[in-house]
């Protein structure tokens, strides 16, 4: 299998001086393509830092980041915007729907601009993913009218619409209760393994890190395999 | 661009009170600028028109303010391309008095002699004789304004007394009264029969000008120097004439444009406050538009296309009423706004330019305005935004 992700010697920081932190330090990492992996660590180990890293949010200090063979620092920030659009999905650990939109026009927002316009095809990828997220009779509710779980599954599907090569989840659930979150965690793993999806996944859930095929941890600034 | 307005009318339209207050200030604003700068040019345009309904477009003398052979110069100014008319005039100071049923008057009052033939071209009278004869029925008879007829309470057929310079008088007998509009003219001027005057004023067969009437009043500079030149005349254009109230109109107005813009520029002080919240509040979704691949372009362009919608609605809704504003003045008499200003009805004149000097000018301050809070949008940084609570 061909990575989808290649870091080598990552470093960053934040401050000057005596003010310096580091945060990563020499941190290497592949991601294959269909491999599920999850990062587990303390606040503050830089599991964010890391995936703000992956997903061309946040800049780094120093070393080499592939991403399906290209060199992410040689991209200008046009080519980054729309490698984002196109290479990555994002899911947080608040749902971050835009709450002018409804749950359809939420779901079609990346594919709308990719293409400029929402095709036939988009549309009809929209509504088979709100058939698996299992809330086709909310496709025309507002946000604000749907629970914690189901925004995040909105949001679940919004990061796979554009059918991107990785998928990063910062603490998916971190937000919802238990019982939710277990439902949550067994779609997310269906949904992504079925399409033998690149997901990158920080978390504090055992239960959720356990569905992953390998666990990361950060220690020391670098990431270990648990 | 589709989804950039999607989303920026979704965010106007979710914020209604906040679009409300942005698009009220522009309505004002607009209509302020509107009216006012309408019933400016109405009022200029009738202080104008009043002024040269009797004023001569261009007056033609001699350095002596006497001239003997004026039927022949009226002839020759009467031949020339863009005159109405030539009428030989002999003016004078003079006073009028009267003896009326409400007391003696007496008054200085400007006299005009004019040809017994030529009274209705000469000062346009024909057309703004409210009573009365626009000609004159006798030798003795004496068109004064409206003003003055009022205020020493003669009307037509009352006997009243000029006095000349040469100490010289006469009674003559109301035959017409005229209403120019212009309140100098309408309380000063009597006008009376060429050789009458030549007789009170004791000057023998002459005139002291020619009142010059064009088709165009805006031709006068440039027929002027025509009337100059064919008959050797001194000429003063209207314009030249009344140099310090034009000045003035056009001083006023400037300063009324600038002090007006403030107006607007409080508006789209409005718009910015309006949407620099909306910026506050958005943070977070800019943030996660941004992660979707959104370039700062895009997001800058979303907040200015708000601004620029918040306008175009305030200016569609302003310009709408401000048209409704001044059909009402135009054609319904507000005696509280009219009375004080010798007036019937509040006077409009609203042109396409300064109709689009308005529009522009609210765009262009909108678009300023705008600027900095959507410019302040495309600047977050995806990861503070989205951190953002």
């Amino acid at each position: 299998m061909s990575n989808i992700i290649e870091l080598k010697n990552i470093s960053k920081g934040y401050g000057k001086g005596r003010n310096r932190v580091e945060i990563l330090n020499g941190l290497d990492f592949e991601l294959k393509q269909g491999e599920f992996a999850s990062i587990i660590g303390k606040s503050g180990s830089g599991k964010t830092t890391l995936l703000n890293i992956l997903g061309l949010l946040d800049e780094f200090d120093s070393g080499t980041f592939l991403f399906k063979g290209r060199k992410i620092e040689s991209l200008k920030e046009k080519e980054r915007n729309i490698f984002r659009n196109q290479e990555i999905g994002f899911i947080f650990q608040f749902h971050y729907l835009l709450k002018e939109l409804s749950v359809f026009e939420n779901i079609l927002m990346p594919a709308f601009l990719k293409e400029g316009k929402i095709s036939s095809q988009a549309k009809a990828y929209a509504l088979e993913l709100l058939e698996e997220i299992e809330l086709m009779d909310r496709k025309e509710y507002k946000i604000e009218n749907l629970s914690g779980g189901e925004k995040q599954r909105v949001a679940i599907a919004r990061a796979l619409i554009n059918r991107p090569a990785l998928i990063l989840a910062d603490e998916p659930t971190g937000n919802l209760d238990v019982e939710t979150s277990e439902k949550i965690h067994t779609l997310f793993s269906n949904l992504v393994r079925k399409r033998n999806q690149s997901v990158l996944v920080v978390t504090h859930s055992g239960e959720l890190a356990s569905l992953t095929d390998i666990q990361y941890k950060v220690v020391n600034n670098k990431l270990t395999k648990s | 661009m589709k989804l950039l307005f999607f989303i920026a009318f979704r965010h106007i339209f979710g914020r209604k009170r906040q679009s409300f207050i942005a698009v009220l200030s522009v309505v004002i604003a607009s209509i302020v600028m509107t009216v006012s700068l309408a019933i400016s040019s109405g009022l200029d345009d009738t202080m104008i028109n009043s002024m040269l309904s009797m004023m001569p477009h261009v007056k033609a003398y001699d350095s002596v303010m006497s001239i003997s052979n004026y039927s022949q110069e009226a002839s020759t100014i009467t031949s020339i391309p863009g005159v109405k008319s030539a009428t030989p005039t002999y003016e004078s100071q003079g006073i009028l008095q009267f003896q009326g049923g409400m007391g003696n008057f007496v008054t200085g009052v400007m006299m005009e002699g004019i040809p017994m033939s030529g009274s209705s071209t000469a000062f346009n009278l024909s057309n703004i004789t409210v009573s009365g004869s626009s000609t004159f029925p006798t030798m003795g008879s004496v068109i004064i304004g409206k003003q003055l007829a009022q205020n020493i309470g003669a009307q037509i057929g009352s006997v009243v007394k000029v006095i000349s310079p040469a100490d010289q008088s006469l009674y003559l007998t109301v035959s017409g009264v005229f209403y120019s509009g212009y309140f100098d003219y309408d309380s000063r001027v009597i006008i009376l029969p060429l050789q009458t005057m030549q007789i009170i004023s004791q000057s023998g067969d002459v005139v002291t000008g020619i009142n010059v009437q064009l088709n165009n009043p805006y031709d006068a500079e440039k027929i002027a120097p025509i009337i100059a030149s064919k008959t050797g005349l001194l000429t003063q254009t209207w314009g030249q004439q009344n140099y310090n109230l034009l000045y003035a109109l056009s001083l006023e107005r400037t300063v009324m444009i600038l002090v007006m813009s403030l107006i607007l520029l409080v508006s789209g002080f409005v718009v910015a406050v309006v949407l620099n919240t909306l910026v506050k509040e958005k943070t977070r979704d800019i943030g996660i538009l941004r992660a979707y691949g959104f370039d700062r372009g895009k997001v800058l362009k979303i907040f200015m296309l708000e601004g620029v919608i918040l306008g175009i609605i305030g200016l569609i809704i302003g310009g709408a009423l401000s048209l409704a504003i001044l059909y009402v003045l135009k054609h319904y008499s507000l005696p509280f706004l009219t009375q004080a200003y010798y007036l019937v009805k509040l006077p409009v004149k609203l042109t396409f330019g300064d109709f689009m000097m308005t529009v522009v000018e609210t765009f262009v301050i909108i678009l300023v305005f705008t600027f900095m809070p959507a410019y302040r949008a495309s600047k977050l940084k995806v990861v503070e935004a989205l951190k953002h609570e």
